[in-house]
């Protein structure tokens, strides 16, 4: 076991198909997808026997597991210099391994659907290099022992997003939200790179290894350092105040919001936190940051998605709320909780974006106020995208419920009740919105008229295979399946059982929501007297603008760097330019003199000399025939004369 | 004038020996003639013969040699390949029974000049320099000692010339084929 | 060998000078190459002839002459794509016609 190869594949193997399909990709044509998907279905099996290699010993031995986790960490010395070196390490340990296993599988799926998706365009193969590249980076994120190879993986992740929002460069939407994705989480990025630095300075060892004990030497240090990690999770987990470019974001293709905006890249800030849990653990303060910002954004984006229209827009600030909830299940102190909703979510937000790709695909346009009834058109698609908002909603047994239950039971233990409440005004908002978008999508009267018809099996297929992970995933974390998850992560689940009353809660809050929904989409009562709809229209208009935050950071920020670009640029042009062009003045009445000096002077020898050469040129210039057999000729007579020269006659 | 003494070139010329020089000078005369020829001729598809005609002259000339090998590869490849691949050239190409098209250019007479200066030269060089070496072994190379020298010690260069002949094929190609625009 | 080694290196010369002045005053392209097919050629009976009178019984300079008709091959291969890249361009192989390293 001690051979790297593996491991070292599971991220190689998808960087091998990226270089093959940019290099020939326009050869291969429709075939260019079999190698995205085989060596993608490569690195998901190598990952799968990491997983068993994980379980066995368990399996024979649970005192050993605990004690000796079967973890695999292999490292070698990649740039040494002076006394350290630069190590390249992966690690295989359970938080690591179920990444990779959500990662393969559900990637693998969304790929397979994207050859249904993306069928006609012209950069059809561009599309699968770039997923490639997504994945290898991604898996280097994942796999990585140490946070420089973690950072490598973080902002490959961070290009291939950037590349693929936008991949239809030639809309400017979609051209701009890749810029703003990549500049925003740019800004979280800096927070990760100080907290590396820091810790590189203050502990000298970047190992992920033991970084609980190494937390000590962070000394005054550790909190802000757990914050910058966190500052540079939010960025990528578009957390509030560095959410904005998320919802942008979703002028990618739909595969793309699906895969990396929703079920893997995003969730790769969670995974950093949970990762380096060990750091946040001894301050406080910087879970409750956590927490806090957790609860935030997850409240704050769960209000916004209640009032969009526009299907993308709704699934990605559910998105942003539900990542947040997982913040605030780290934010407890418990990794588990955070990466339990991770897994899960990931299976049904993935649903839910092919789902509505699917829908898309067919009516070809977002805007579910125009859309209606399609579930007589689209069987498949409004049965699995119904089962996903369902599973979302935490409706049991669906696997939604397990990690939500999880979180709520996490936060009632730890924080204060406050949080609960949010994050129970959280649960009651999902429902509502996610069923809002449900009935007016795909039940009751269409409202346009539209030839739309059932996607082919290459998109239905993936459909289904998700909607079976979304319904049974959250029970490898139920009592049902004795816990199965929280012993394979190595968390003791006995303290945060959930309580009975608190199930119920979630049940009756989650339901709540979807009969308010389908009070007021499915049967169209109006749910509050006019007088007080009228009275609520500013704060209506202020959530369904978002809450104006994009305005404010026009305001705030970009206003003041384009007006300081303004000044410096009249700054530059008055005193700067001014001075230059002072001096040049000058410059120039001196230079008059001095021309007169060069003019009579020096260029009367320059001008000697020139013509000289100029004449001895022309006449050299007469031997340069262009013609080979000329020189050969002079060549040979060359040769000859030197002959002579040397040895005389013959 | 000679003064190297060889087994195969006993002091006393008997009528078969006669024969055997006399066919030597003949060939000779015959490829210098063939490469006159082929530097002469106003039509080139002459020019072409009297280089089939020099090469073919070389071949004999290794046969007297006593390089068989060379032979027959000089014939197979020369004659054989190059010469055929020129005689296309000139069909492709040239308006070859153009009598308006001179043969030289004008600078035939200097190069004339120079040319039979060497030839002369070189002559002299030869006919007066003493070419002999004593104590070396004249037999001539067995072609299993020269297939054994190919495969071993100059395996590498003989490599190398298959890789360049296959990077002339490329290039020929890429070269002459039809302007795609 | 039957007869004295300068008589084969004087035939040799002799090719060469011919060679040599094809290739100085020939008009035509393809001309110029035969020439060159000339010059090689001379330069392999000097190998082949100085190896049979002073001896090299491992064959080491008839493997020079089997290299050196290897590289004649492909540069005539070569020469006559160009030559008839050339042809095609401008209508014309006599090199006196095609001056492009005049400056």
């Amino acid at each position: 076991m001690q051979d790297l190869t593996p491991l070292a594949l599971i991220p190689l193997l998808p960087l091998l198909s990226f270089g093959i399909l940019i290099l020939m990709g326009r050869r291969l044509g429709r075939w260019a997808p079999a190698v995205s998907l085989l060596a993608l279905l490569g690195s998901a099996l190598l990952s799968l026997d990491r997983y068993m290699a994980l379980t066995l010993p368990s399996a024979i031995d649970p005192q050993a597991h605990l004690s000796m986790p079967a973890s695999l960490h292999f490292t070698w010395a990649w740039l040494p210099f002076g006394e350290h070196s630069l190590k390249i390490g992966f690690l295989a340990d359970p938080l690591s391994v179920t990444m990779c296993l959500v990662v393969t599988v559900i990637g693998w799926m969304i790929m397979l659907y994207s050859i249904g998706y993306m069928h006609g365009d012209p950069r059809f193969s561009r599309f699968f290099a770039y997923l490639s590249l997504f994945f290898s980076a991604m898996l280097t994120l994942v796999l990585a022992d140490h946070f420089v190879l973690l950072y490598i993986g973080w902002e490959g992740v961070g290009l291939c997003s950037y590349l693929l929002i936008s991949f239809w460069f030639e809309k400017p939407a979609a051209a701009n939200a890749g810029k703003k994705a990549f500049l925003t989480t740019r800004v979280g990025d800096l927070g990760l790179l100080a907290a590396i630095l820091l810790i590189a300075k203050l502990t000298g060892n970047l190992s992920f290894a033991d970084l609980g004990s190494r937390a000590a030497a962070l000394g005054h240090w550790a909190p802000w350092v757990a914050i910058l990690i966190f500052w540079g999770a939010a960025g990528k987990s578009a957390q509030f105040p560095l959410h904005v470019w998320l919802p942008d974001a979703m002028e990618g293709p739909t595969p793309v919001s699906a895969l990396i905006h929703a079920a893997t890249m995003v969730a790769a800030g969670v995974y950093l936190v949970a990762r380096t849990m060990p750091l946040f653990l001894p301050n406080p303060q910087a879970l409750m940051t956590v927490a806090v910002i957790g609860a935030f954004t997850s409240l704050f984006a769960a209000t916004i998605a209640c009032t969009q229209t526009d299907l993308k827009r709704i699934l990605a600030y559910s998105t942003l709320s539900q990542l947040g909830l997982m913040m605030l299940g780290l934010g407890t102190g418990s990794a588990f909780a955070g990466m339990f909703h991770l897994v899960t979510h990931a299976w049904f937000k993935a649903l839910l974006f092919l789902g509505a790709g699917s829908v898309i695909h067919a009516m070809h346009h977002q805007e579910i106020t125009r859309m209606g009834g399609l579930w007589r058109k689209m069987p498949v698609t409004a049965t699995t995208f119904t089962l996903a908002a369902v599973a979302m909603a935490g409706i049991p047994p669906l696997s939604g419920f397990w990690s939500k239950e999880e979180i709520l039971a996490a936060v009632h233990g730890a924080l204060p009740l406050p949080f609960l409440a949010v994050a129970m005004a959280v649960s009651f908002l999902t429902a509502f919105y996610i069923s809002r978008a449900v009935i007016l999508t795909f039940f009751g009267q269409p409202r346009e008229e539209s030839h739309v018809h059932e996607s082919p099996l290459v998109m239905t297929g993936p459909l289904m295979l998700l909607a079976i992970g979304s319904a049974g995933v959250g029970l490898l974390g139920s009592k049902w399946t004795g816990h199965a998850f929280q012993q394979f992560l190595g968390v003791h689940a006995a303290g945060h059982e959930a309580a009975t009353w608190m199930q119920s809660a979630a049940i009756a809050v989650a339901g709540s929501g979807f009969l308010l929904a389908l009070a007021r989409y499915g049967f169209g009562w109006p749910l509050l007297p006019k007088g007080l709809r009228v009275l609520l229209r500013p704060a209506y208009r202020l959530v369904a603008n978002k809450y104006f935050i994009d305005e404010i950071y026009e305001a705030l920020l970009l206003n003041p760097i384009r007006r300081l670009s303004g000044e410096s640029f009249s700054f530059d042009a008055g005193v700067i330019d001014g001075a230059v062009n002072g001096a040049g003045v000058a410059g120039l009445r001196l230079s008059r003199f001095k021309q007169w000096v060069d003019e009579t002077i020096v260029d009367g020898l320059i001008n000697n000399t020139a013509l000289t050469i100029g004449r001895g040129g022309a006449l050299f210039r007469r031997m340069q025939t262009g013609l080979v057999q000329n020189y050969l000729l002079v060549a040979l007579g060359s040769v000859l004369a030197i002959f002579l020269l040397m040895k005389g006659l013959p | 004038m000679d003064v190297l003494d060889s087994p195969l070139m006993p002091n006393t010329v008997g009528p078969l020996e006669f024969a055997a020089k006399a066919a030597f000078y003949a060939v000779s005369a015959m490829t210098l003639a063939g490469a006159w020829i082929t530097v002469s001729a106003k039509n080139l598809f002459r020019a072409a013969l009297g280089l089939a005609m020099a090469l073919f002259g070389v071949a004999v000339l290794y046969l007297f040699l006593e390089a068989e090998f060379l032979a027959v590869t000089q014939l197979l490849v020369y004659v054989g390949a190059i010469l055929t691949l020129i005689v296309f050239g000139v069909m492709l190409t040239a308006r070859i029974a153009d009598p308006n098209v001179p043969r030289w250019n004008q600078q035939a007479g200097a190069a004339w000049a120079l040319t039979a200066a060497l030839g002369i030269g070189l002559a002299r060089i030869l006919f007066t320099a003493p070419w002999d070496m004593p104590g070396l072994s004249t037999t001539p190379a067995k072609l299993s000692a020269l297939g054994h020298t190919i495969l071993t010690s100059y395996l590498l260069p003989f490599e190398l010339l298959s890789l360049l002949l296959l990077g002339a094929l490329v290039g020929a190609l890429f070269i002459a084929r039809r302007d795609p625009r | 060998m039957i007869v004295p080694l300068s008589h084969v290196l004087v035939v040799s010369a002799g090719l060469f000078a011919l060679g040599l002045f094809g290739a100085l005053t020939r008009r035509n392209a393809i001309g110029i190459l035969m020439s060159i097919e000339l010059i090689l050629n001379s330069a392999n009976l000097n190998l082949v002839a100085f190896s049979r009178a002073w001896g090299a019984p491992d064959g080491s300079p008839q493997v020079m002459v089997l290299l050196v008709i290897g590289i004649a091959a492909s540069g005539a291969v070569a020469g006559l794509a160009l030559i008839l890249a050339i042809f095609r361009h401008r209508k014309t192989i006599a090199v006196d016609e095609i001056n492009l390293l005049k400056g």
